[in-house]
């Protein structure tokens, strides 16, 4: 969402680029690519695979956002026991009445503990933030195109939302 | 000490011996990065990120915690310590929660500006995810152990300007984490309430329930002002989003009194609860109701009101009330208003009487005995060896103090000594106890001064040793019979206040309002020596923010304390110019119920102005502008910090426009002449 910020530059950005696959789609299952963009931590089987297969068929492959890059709100659940977590979460919660734990082979199990990207597959850039700012997945992307090293400069790295100071004094 | 030369980063700098490396570096500009170092406290060396290279030995070294030596060569900003300063703040990220997004303190972290500064976009190793307790049972401090970096700045902060001692680590290795020693939770503690751990913590790991979430600092327009809940008058820095106060910090460590701020200084003043504010003029109406009317209104029911009975009953049975809180300004306006305008003799001063008698002994002292002996300045407590407290109360009222005396007591090992009828426990060690029967004191003290006068005669050989020998005997037989101390104990309080050391006299609120008894004190105080400034080794403690500068102001015209029931003294009206009081004792209204005419100044609503005729609107704290004088003289400046409800105005506003309804020939000018003369009395104005 964050990259829709970038307004204008968007035009200019999808001329370069051709989208294979997108949260528009929700195909999840991947074509050889050039660039991988992946949001989000590790935190079920389906996710583990999703993002094995993207790794496979990307040869650049990008974390954006907290989540990906250092586990984020999603990893908070490794300060607890998996089993109390789905406790808390399907039965103990205050407005539930009779809850349990779904099961089935359809719903894909919990890992043990939610894992960030990197520890996972190996990852080439980062692009921490929550969210990035569109500024800096455009200085990656853009970087990324032209084939220079879209390494974020200090003052594109925030890890929290970006909030414009003002500065009165 | 010598000047040093040395060679950092291939450029020569010059500084002093004994300067650490850093201290040196920032002297010159030079960037080195900290984090749990911080200026006023005792060097740490924990986190290491200020570590520089010595290019001869190369060796890394910190450069908070070593001296700089002649000659030496230092790098600062080498591939290699930007190496090993990213590796430690990768390590710091990943050792507990350091989840900036949804952290308090996100945005003034230390830890996560020097993660910027270093350029960390990921970390390398695998966050832990160990939980830590979390102490959230005090009612303003929150300490998250999952945020800690265990920099120390927390228990130094505490251990070395409060001195306090309530917290420290507990457990070992990675496992350590900031807790009172005993492991109990921090409302069980001795905690103090200052909040100094909160501002000096680099992370989020200790805040404040007031201020967190409330914004950022650099979002915040930041004043320096100072307190006005005790005459200490502590530097406050208050930051303020749209008109709102966010949260209040002290002044730096190394300024006055250590920067420390009290719980009323930095949580108290942060929201006044619940209490109603006064916006418009009010009036009591004849149907019985209360009803707003317009400033000019008021003004003109009260000029009517005070010229009637003035007429009738004469200029005494006017009477002014001010409180200790007034601005310097507003009181010399009020002091013009009630002596000059109305005539009135009867101003008095919600001040406890002791204060004022206090301070009517130490003028009519130094008027007798010698010119300028005025009381010690209260930074004279950390370089005193003996602390003699009398009728001192630790607690509430005056806890910049009692932790001077801590800091006196555990860092300078000086002695304290307690002389009072009431046993009372300290915060700090107490060398030695006199419980003195009640209503001895004065005895005790005369007895002293006598034996201490007749040693000095001993000293000057005026008198044979004999003879005052006995005489001391005599005194010292009838002190222990009088007041009811043991004999040892008299002993080894006589032994303490030996010439050559450094005591300091600090007298609380439980003493007897009896002027020969503040003067045998102060006697007693005289005979102890004197400051290089010529005041006295003697601190008294007042409560009003600014008692000292309305004393000052009003003394000349003669003010009493508000100890009687006004109608009883033949007063008809009164004008009671209070401030923003917290707690406004009952007898205060008590003693004017039966007035004939009652017009209060005040800020909030309270069963005061619930009594009176006419109620008029002052500023807080915060709006106030003007100069207040602290405990130590010293004339401090007032600022303005946010602004007034519309239509508000200030206390010298209003009484110049009574003034001016009173129709007398005083004019803006000479008042305005008389507040410029008040500012050069003072030297220091700060």
């Amino acid at each position: 969402m964050s990259l829709l910020n970038a307004d204008e530059k968007l035009i200019d950005l999808l001329d370069m680029i051709e989208l294979t696959r997108s949260p528009l789609t929700d195909i999840k299952e991947f074509e050889t690519s050039d660039i991988g963009i992946v949001e989000g931590a590790v935190a079920d089987e389906d996710n583990l695979k999703t993002l094995k297969d993207l790794r496979e068929n990307c040869r650049v492959l990008v974390a954006l956002g907290d989540c990906a890059v250092f586990g984020g709100m999603t990893s908070l659940r490794n300060l607890f026991q998996k089993e109390e977590v789905l406790e808390r979460g399907y039965v103990t919660t205050e407005t539930t009445v009779k809850g349990k734990v779904p099961v089935g082979e359809e719903i894909p199990k919990l890992l043990d503990s939610v894992k960030r990207v990197d520890e996972v597959v190996k990852v080439d850039y980062y692009v921490p933030g929550c969210p990035p700012s569109a500024e800096a997945i455009l200085h990656v992307l853009l970087n990324l195109i032209e084939g220079k090293d879209p390494k974020l400069p200090p003052s594109m790295i925030h890890y929290d939302s970006y909030v414009k100071v003002r500065r009165l004094k | 000490m010598g000047e040093i030369t040395l060679k950092v980063d291939g450029r020569e700098v010059k500084g002093r011996e004994g300067d650490s490396i850093l201290d040196i570096c920032k002297a010159n500009g030079i960037h080195v990065p900290t984090l749990c170092h911080i200026e006023g406290l005792s060097a740490y060396g924990a986190c290491r990120l200020c570590l520089v290279e010595d290019v001869k030995t190369k060796k890394l070294i910190p450069a908070c915690a070593i001296s700089a030596a002649n000659g030496m060569e230092i790098l600062t900003n080498s591939e290699r310590l930007r190496r090993y300063r990213r590796m430690i703040v990768e390590l710091l990220l990943s050792e507990r929660n350091h989840f900036c997004f949804f952290c308090e303190k996100s945005g003034d972290c230390e830890l996560q500006s020097l993660a910027y500064e270093f350029g960390i976009d990921h970390v390398r190793f695998t966050s832990s995810f160990n939980p830590f307790p979390i102490d959230s049972t005090h009612d303003y401090i929150v300490i998250d152990n999952n945020r800690c970096i265990l920099c120390g700045r927390c228990l130094r902060v505490c251990s070395e300007i409060v001195g306090n001692d309530t917290i420290d680590f507990v457990r070992r290795g990675w496992e350590t984490t900031i807790n009172d020693p005993k492991i109990i939770a921090l409302k069980e503690s001795n905690c103090i309430s200052c909040g100094a751990c909160v501002e000096v913590c680099p992370t989020g790991a200790i805040f404040d329930r007031l201020s967190a979430y409330m914004g950022r600092k650099e979002e915040c327009d930041a004043y320096k002002t100072v307190c006005i809940e005790c005459p200490m008058a502590c530097d406050l820095t208050v930051y303020t989003k749209d008109n709102n106060i966010i949260r209040i910090c002290g002044g730096s460590l190394t300024g006055r009194y250590g920067g420390q701020l009290c719980k009323r200084g930095r949580f108290d003043l942060l929201f006044d609860g619940n209490r109603e504010r006064i916006t418009r003029p009010l009036i009591q109406s004849v149907e019985g109701g209360v009803r707003e009317i317009s400033f000019s209104e008021a003004i003109e029911k009260i000029v009517s009101e005070i010229k009637g009975i003035k007429e009738k009953f004469g200029e005494d049975s006017v009477a002014g009330v001010i409180s200790s809180r007034c601005t310097n300004e507003a009181a010399l306006i009020f002091r013009e208003l009630m002596s000059r305008v109305i005539g009135t003799r009867n101003i008095f001063v919600l001040e406890p009487e002791l204060s004022l008698l206090t301070y009517d002994a130490i003028i009519k002292f130094h008027e007798g005995v010698h010119k300028r002996m005025w009381e010690a300045r209260s930074e004279e407590i950390l370089k005193a060896d003996k602390l003699i407290l009398v009728g001192f109360d630790s607690s509430e009222p005056h806890p910049i103090i009692s932790s001077m005396v801590r800091r006196a007591v555990n860092q300078k090992g000086a002695k304290v000594v307690y002389i009072g009828s009431l046993k009372k426990k300290m915060p700090f060690n107490v060398d030695l106890q006199l419980n003195l029967k009640r209503g001895t004191e004065e005895a005790f003290f005369k007895g002293v001064s006598k034996i201490i006068y007749s040693r000095l005669l001993v000293d000057r050989e005026r008198r044979s040793h004999k003879e005052i020998d006995l005489e001391s005997r005599l005194v010292k037989k009838k002190v222990e019979w009088v007041t009811g101390v043991e004999k040892e104990k008299l002993e080894r309080f006589l032994n303490y206040i030996k010439e050559g050391e450094r005591g300091i006299v600090i007298t609380g609120k439980d003493l007897d309002p009896n002027p020969s008894l503040l003067n045998s004190i102060l006697v007693f105080s005289a005979l102890l020596g004197r400051f290089s400034d010529g005041r006295l080794p003697l601190i008294s403690l007042r409560s009003g923010g600014n008692s000292r500068g309305v004393l000052d102001i009003l003394y000349p015209v003669g003010v009493r304390p508000l100890d009687r029931d006004l109608r009883d003294v033949g007063i008809r009206a009164a004008y009671v110019m209070l401030s923003d009081e917290r707690f406004l004792e009952p007898a205060v209204s008590a003693r004017m119920m039966n007035l004939d005419f009652l017009a209060v100044q005040a800020s909030f609503n309270s069963n005061l102005t619930l009594l009176a005729d006419v109620v008029l609107p002052s500023l807080t704290w915060a709006e106030k502008e003007g100069t207040i004088t602290d405990i130590d003289g010293n004339l401090r400046r007032l600022n303005r910090v946010i602004q007034p409800p519309s239509g508000l105005r200030k206390d010298e506003e209003i009484m110049f426009e009574l003034i001016k309804g009173l129709k007398t020939e005083l004019r803006y000018e000479d008042l305005h002449k008389k507040v410029i003369e008040l500012y050069s009395t003072y030297k220091e104005v700060s």
